[in-house]
């Protein structure tokens, strides 16, 4: 009987961590209408709390590589679970706007950025050479949905036992997870006296990475001399602020508005995580087959078009909002394997890594942006029209963007190793 | 008061220029369509030229209201702004008294108004809307022309021109919309979020829409040639966005009214916007679609005349009425050129059509 190469062991635990931690930066969408109604704060005020958290998910993310590669994935992982446990748990005491800034925010920004993006990243290119391209796509798809599936069984919660009910949760299961990443999690295939998944004598061991920080900022002055890199920075901008800027953070209040029940909305965003599986996955298989171009072209188009669209749906019962919901489901990620493709293309691989990384970063400022700037809207305006319309007028202008993007070589880059995963 | 379509005030309780014996609890208004209120909705200024309300107006279907306060005696002036659900501002004013009589002080008052709209705001309309047509023929009449008659790509850069007209036109609006209720609170900004979450918002928003998606067709033409096809469409489906936003058709079905607007549109889109391409990239075969884009504007154009005129007379008793006598001539100056071939002045001819359609329907038809 073959033994199971621990490498699998290890990407199941980041499997669940990942899901778990993306589950513990969605839970703010589901504390906005309670928080609204215990303490009177209005829906802009909130939102400036959870823009800080999507923020810091992706901009620590660059920073977190450099603090594993010093003081390894495990200790990583544990510190940022309990830093996760402590910031939800504290805001059960908390009755100003600011302790939520701080402890929704920060602290639990910052917890679960470490665990994010780097982390699928590092295991993925530390303990596979063969099937790499399809862990990182299941570690990808455990980030995204993580976001979306925990959250009826959170609404739940908030809903019949109070918020806090929802945050203790949250905090206890990320103390629950500390003993299981403590047992089984590994740095390296060479501490239990393996090599990577598929490797052989000639697989030279992956370089350490220079100085982060240094690489980080490089990487960002390589790719701002590129147009390209602006399309597809400003686009995947425009992705993340219509991803969970928007509707992530914001489809479960404005469900609640038009009268639907806190659980039913929640439920809806669950069902955009079950599709977005699908979705992810059909993308990566036309990404190696079509022109990114083309498929983000139609990606952010069709998107444009169903935001615009929403408001109607509202008003047409359920039916409208289920078209919508499926539809978004499977666009949710889908945009992510050609945007990494079109970035390999432009920047060649070994540089995808960087690059990629402020991609993302982009995409994470949209979603920080879109959360506050719609919770504003909301505020000042009533309604949620004119940040459904706007959402849905840049989606448009993405499309326009992507397609001008410069001709890709002849050559199909690889784009399997050295990805780091954006599980968002 | 004046009896113009537009949303025009049918009843007001108290009625104008009444003297009553004490401070009502509301003043009551009924218009002739469904309203939303702009900004206030209603502003009730007292004899001492403070606000006498306690609230913003409700609208109710066809009626606004408004609860008052206080009981000053003297003269009280009301002025109301609305818009209708053809997108359409209008705005009137009237006073009534409590005891007796006393001199009007109300800030808002006395801005006089063309068409119901205050004369900047008529302005301002009048040259968005003639952005917005320029914008929408050369956007889709020169692509459209440049892919399927030239077969060339040059005038596709007057389609870029197109866009960035469409795009300007509707901040423009946006503005004339606030100007045409009160030109004082143009960049007001509880005027603009009323407008933005008005019907006009909504319509600002899909013909923007339709700007940008143009845009994101024409990078993708080198990918997928086919999708040439979905201009024309859109810019039919976009002729359908602005028959909503034009005025209502009385007397016939609310679907013909919008398919004669729509096709009015679309064939001025087609003419002006395939001349301007013309004159860049001559082609042949242009001179059959100039005439049948010309045909089925006369016709429509005619269609929509008949169904909003009740008499002849309207057309020398009323604003619209005018700037009709003033369109038709040039119309049929365009249409004499265009039968001598003169490309370069029929374009002109056809730009001051479209500038005096602009101003025409900036105003309250007489039906």
């Amino acid at each position: 009987m073959r033994r199971l190469h621990y490498g699998w062991v290890v990407a199941a635990v980041t499997w669940f961590t990942l899901l778990a931690a993306a589950g513990f930066r969605s839970t703010p969408g589901v504390l906005i209408v309670p928080l609204q109604q215990e303490f009177g704060w209005s829906r802009a005020t909130i939102s400036i709390a959870v823009s800080i958290n999507l923020m810091l998910y992706g901009l620590f993310a660059p920073f977190a590589g450099g603090l594993m590669e010093r003081f390894g994935v495990r200790k990583v992982v544990v510190g940022s679970l309990l830093t996760v446990s402590a910031g939800s748990g504290l805001t059960i005491f908390m009755h100003q706007p600011w302790q939520l800034d701080l402890l929704w925010g920060v602290v639990v920004g910052v917890g679960t950025g470490s665990m994010a993006t780097v982390l699928a990243a590092i295991v993925a290119n530390r303990w596979f050479v063969q099937r790499r391209g399809l862990v990182l796509g299941a570690l990808t798809a455990a980030g995204a949905t993580g976001q979306l599936i925990f959250l009826p069984a959170l609404a739940w919660l908030a809903v019949n036992l109070g918020w806090r009910s929802a945050a203790l949760v949250v905090a206890g299961a990320a103390l629950l997870g500390i003993p299981l990443v403590a047992l089984f999690m590994r740095d390296r295939p060479g501490d239990v006296g393996l090599r990577a998944y598929g490797a052989t004598e000639a697989d030279e061991p992956p370089p350490p990475l220079r100085n982060p920080v240094r690489a980080a900022l490089g990487g960002l002055a390589m790719g701002a001399r590129n147009r390209n890199f602006w399309l597809l920075a400003g686009s995947f901008f425009i992705c993340g602020a219509s991803t969970n800027g928007l509707i992530g953070t914001h489809l479960i209040p404005a469900s609640i508005d038009h009268g639907m029940p806190e659980v039913t909305a929640a439920s809806l965003l669950a069902f955009i995580g079950v599709f977005d599986v699908a979705g992810t996955m059909i993308s990566g298989w036309l990404t190696d087959r079509l022109d990114s171009r083309w498929l983000l072209f139609w990606y952010y188009g069709l998107r444009g078009l169903s935001l615009l669209f929403l408001p109607y749906a509202f008003g047409m019962q359920y039916f409208g909002l289920f078209l919508f919901i499926v539809f978004y489901g499977l666009d949710w990620v889908a945009t992510v394997p050609p945007t990494v493709a079109l970035t390999a293309d432009s920047f060649g691989r070994r540089n995808l890594g960087v690059v990629y990384g402020w991609i993302f970063a982009s995409h994470q400022l949209g979603a920080a942006g879109a959360a506050f700037a719609a919770g504003a809207v909301r505020t000042y305006f009533g309604d949620y029209q004119l940040a459904f319309m706007t959402s849905g007028l840049l989606c448009l202008l993405a499309a326009g963007l992507v397609i001008r993007i410069g001709r890709a070589s002849a050559l199909k880059v690889e784009t399997a190793a050295a990805l780091p995963a954006p599980s968002y | 008061m004046a009896a113009f379509a537009h949303a025009r005030l049918v009843i007001s309780n108290p009625a104008p220029g009444a003297l009553l014996d004490a401070l009502p609890d509301s003043v009551d208004l009924v218009f002739s369509e469904p309203v939303t209120p702009a900004g206030r909705g209603i502003d009730v200024y007292g004899p001492d030229g403070r606000l006498a309300q306690n609230g913003p107006a409700r609208a109710r279907g066809d009626s606004l209201s408004v609860g008052l306060t206080g009981a000053l005696e003297g003269t009280y002036a009301v002025v109301w702004t609305v818009i209708a659900s053809d997108t359409h501002p209008s705005r009137g004013e009237f006073t009534f008294s409590v005891g007796h009589t006393s001199p009007v002080r109300a800030p808002g008052l006395g801005g006089g108004d063309v068409g119901l709209v205050s004369p900047v705001g008529l302005v301002l309309q009048a040259l968005g809307r003639w952005l917005h047509f320029a914008g929408f023929a050369l956007a889709f009449g020169s692509a459209t022309y440049a892919l399927f008659l030239a077969k060339e790509g040059r005038p596709l850069r007057l389609a870029g021109v197109g866009i960035a007209l469409l795009l300007v036109a509707e901040p423009l609006a946006l503005f004339a919309q606030t100007a045409s209720l009160d030109p004082t609170q143009t960049f007001d900004g509880d005027a603009l979020t009323s407008a933005l979450a008005s019907s006009f918002g909504r319509v600002l928003g899909l013909r923007l829409a339709a700007a940008l998606l143009l845009w994101a067709l024409l990078g993708a033409l080198r990918q997928a040639p086919w999708l040439r096809w979905a201009i024309p469409g859109l810019g039919v489906a976009l002729a359908f966005v602005d028959a909503t936003a034009a005025h209502a058709t009385p007397s016939v079905p609310q679907p013909l009214g919008l398919a004669l607007n729509a096709l009015h549109v679309a064939a001025m889109g087609t003419w002006l916007g395939g001349l301007a391409a013309f004159a860049l990239a001559p082609a042949g075969g242009f001179g059959r679609v100039a005439a049948w884009s010309a045909g089925l504007l006369v016709v429509s154009g005619a269609a929509l005349a008949l169904l909003h005129f009740a008499s002849p007379l309207e057309l020398m008793t009323t604003a619209y009425g005018a700037s009709l006598l003033v369109k038709l001539p040039l119309v049929a100056i365009a249409l004499l050129l265009a039968w001598r071939a003169r490309r370069r002045w029929e374009l002109v001819a056809l730009v001051c059509v479209v500038a005096a359609a602009s101003v025409l329907t900036s105003l309250p038809p007489p039906r």
